[in-house]
């Protein structure tokens, strides 16, 4: 028979299948529905995941452009006066210190953060000051807070605050500013609390010394190179390249993707069981049929065609809806983990998924369809004919 | 080209029901219908008829002995031949019609074209118009799905379909099954006047004399074999039951009256049943019982 034949046959059986879905609505509804969930959940499950990658990496990039970070063995043993040195070796574009330390407040734990005051917003991306101002350059003993703390303990710009500084003890500052960042890098649900590096220097009792240097790259090419003379100049630094820093966030980002990914493979699991549910029942419905149908000619491979089809129209409806609901479903997810945890999520609809999306919901519908059909296919002819 | 649509050659039948356990439903038999005849085969059910239609469709295969149809041997041929052999040699009109349901009228006369890959969608389609017309289907129920067509108009359809293909041969089991008598004698008359006309081959099965008659050439089937005359025993049902038998079953019909009392009795002691509605119950077995003790005491 020929290929135009064979197709004229598939396309007689496509038709068969779709009058048997629209005949028997509330079942296909039910189906298609139970595969649009799967197909929904995985993607926006994996859209929150491509979301949240991308922007750890752009902030990431961000932070240190094409670059690396020096950091010395303890709290503050970088010797601050190096700074010259390494923003006077070629390819560095700009070079500054930081001092990073952990504090308590009545809220729980934050992060004290010293850095210069022309580089806090290089540090803490999208950094924007919503009330009062940041610090000046020289000076002390003021501080800038993130918003979340100003609303829980109701401080704000003028008021004092006092910080239990780990391994120094309490310290009382003076608000200057409430601020905040539109950054899951730096800290999730901690606090940031911000001042001047000589304030923290002082805090600290390490005047000239710093936590680490944050060193950015003007040409990407030659970070191989800079990474090379810093360790000959300092052979005792721990230096990080961003790619480093990557590398280990891409890796908690895939445990992060496989336990979306599993959670979304449940319920296609489900949706697979009720493809083949219905064909199951299609089969027994329509036995009979299988026996009219090899009665006039019909090959086993037409039967499972006929099947298949039925599988392969419910389950490519239930992919189209279920990337669409899944769309829908991410912005969703945005606005409760912003309500949850105040992070405002990227979020990136990338047809690949979506793509994905449909491939998978098809082939789950033709493997959970393949049994009954198969089944079905293989019938008895008389036997499906005595069917009752 | 020989003149013989259907040659059967000692066929036999056995199914296997469960090891052990075998059914002989056809018993030899030996059939030749020549091209262009009307045939019918009656049987009660049970027979075996079906069974030999369906082994003359090739929709079984029989156990031991030859199938030839049409000329070609097929009682060896591969599940797939099978398939095509009928497609294109044989046409099936059902008690219950077996249209396709999601289709309607003129897609179910299609569909047999459609799967012999001889014909495109549009010269189907005219085909299908023409059968229909043929068999007197009106034009406004071509769109019309098997639901929503009254019984004769489903057999129309369904005889349009068998004959699709232009068939060698046309198998009908008890076609009018489903119909009243009125509409069943217009499809048969229908089947009657395709034969003289066209000379197109027909084997009905059925257990009405009056479809059987039509038929220029009628058989009869009895517990898988095959009679041209009709046997005796088809014609009468023997209910004479000898004596032996009888005593066994009321021997065995006593034991059982006799434990309905002590039945009631418990009954009673429960408190079940008031005294009254005992007693007249009791008084009923009792009578029953007496008739078949006055038989068996007279047996012995």
């Amino acid at each position: 028979m020929s290929l135009i034949a064979q197709l004229r046959i598939i396309r007689h059986f496509l038709k068969l299948s779709e009058r048997d879905i629209v005949i028997r609505k509330g079942r296909a509804i039910l189906t298609i529905l139970g595969i649009t969930i799967g197909i929904a959940t995985l993607v926006s499950l994996m859209s929150v995941g491509l979301g949240m990658r991308q922007q750890v990496e752009e902030q990431l990039n961000e932070l240190l452009g094409a670059g690396m970070m020096l950091q010395g063995s303890s709290t503050a043993d970088v010797p601050e006066i190096i700074l010259e040195n390494v923003k006077s070796i070629n390819y560095v574009s700009d070079a500054y210190p930081v001092i990073i330390m952990i504090g308590q407040i009545k809220t729980g734990a934050c992060v004290f953060l010293g850095v210069p005051a022309e580089q806090i917003k290089n540090y803490l991306t999208g950094l924007q000051i919503l009330e009062g101002r940041g610090f000046y350059p020289e000076e002390e003993n003021v501080i800038v807070i993130q918003k979340m703390v100003s609303e829980r303990l109701n401080l704000h710009p003028g008021d004092f605050m006092t910080i239990d500084i780990e391994n120094v003890g309490k310290r009382t500052f003076k608000i200057v500013g409430v601020f905040d960042v539109g950054t899951v890098v730096v800290a999730g649900q901690i606090g940031i609390i911000a001042t001047n590096i000589k304030t923290a220097q002082k805090v600290l009792g390490r005047e000239g010394y710093v936590s680490s240097i944050i060193v950015r790259v003007s040409d990407r090419s030659k970070v191989d190179y800079i990474e090379k003379i810093l360790k000959e100049m300092f052979p005792n630094a721990r230096i990080t390249k961003q790619e480093e820093i990557l590398k280990r966030i891409n890796s908690i980002m895939d445990i992060i993707n496989g336990v979306l990914i599993a959670i979304a493979s449940i319920s296609l699991l489900v949706a697979g069981l009720s493809i083949m549910n219905t064909i199951m029942m299609v089969v027994r419905e329509r036995t009979r049929e299988i026996g009219t149908l090899r009665a006039i000619g019909a090959k086993r491979w037409h039967v499972l065609a006929i099947f298949l089809s039925e599988a392969g129209i419910l389950s490519l409806l239930g992919g189209i809806f279920g990337c669409i609901l899944g769309i829908i479903g991410v912005y969703f997810i945005r606005e409760f983990i912003q309500q949850l945890i105040r992070i405002q999520l990227l979020i990136v609809i990338s047809p690949t998924i979506l793509a994905y999306g449909i491939i998978i919901a098809i082939t789950i519908g033709l493997l959970a369809g393949f049994q009954p059909s198969w089944k079905g296919a293989n019938i008895r002819p008389i036997e499906a004919l005595r069917y009752e | 080209m020989s003149n013989i649509a259907v040659e059967l050659k000692n066929v036999i039948k056995i199914y296997k029901l469960a090891p052990g356990i075998e059914i002989e439903a056809l018993k030899g038999i030996n059939l030749k219908v020549n091209k262009g005849e009307y045939i019918s085969i009656m049987g009660p059910s049970g027979s075996g008829k079906t069974t030999l239609l369906n082994i003359i469709g090739t929709m079984d295969k029989p156990t031991f002995g030859r199938v030839i149809i049409d000329g070609i041997d097929v009682t060896d041929m591969s599940e797939k031949e099978l398939s095509d052999f009928r497609c294109n040699r044989i046409g099936y009109l059902f008690q219950f019609f077996n249209l396709i349901s999601t289709l309607n009228a003129l897609e179910n006369v299609m569909l047999p074209m459609i799967l012999s890959g001889k014909y495109t969608e549009k010269e189907a389609q005219e085909r299908a118009i023409k059968l229909l017309q043929l068999v007197g289907v009106e034009e406004k129920i071509f769109k019309n799905r098997p639901v929503q067509m009254s019984g004769g108009e489903r057999q129309r359809v369904a005889l349009a379909r068998a004959l699709a293909n232009e068939p060698a041969i046309i198998l009908m089991d008890e076609p009018t099954g489903s119909l009243d008598t009125a509409t069943g004698a217009r499809v048969m008359k229908l089947t009657k006047v395709l034969n003289e006309y066209l000379n197109q081959t027909f084997i009905v099965v059925t257990h009405n004399p009056s479809v059987a008659m039509i038929a220029n050439k009628m058989f009869y089937i009895r517990d898988g074999r095959i009679f041209e005359n009709p046997p005796k025993e088809l014609l009468s049902f023997d209910i004479a039951m000898d004596e032996k038998e009888k005593y066994s079953l009321l021997s065995s019909q006593l034991k059982i009256l006799k434990h309905s009392i002590y039945l009631l009795e418990e009954r009673l002691k429960r408190g079940d049943i008031s005294y009254n509605s005992y007693n007249e119950t009791k008084k009923k077995i009792a009578e029953q019982i007496d008739k078949i003790e006055i038989f068996l005491k007279g047996a012995k």
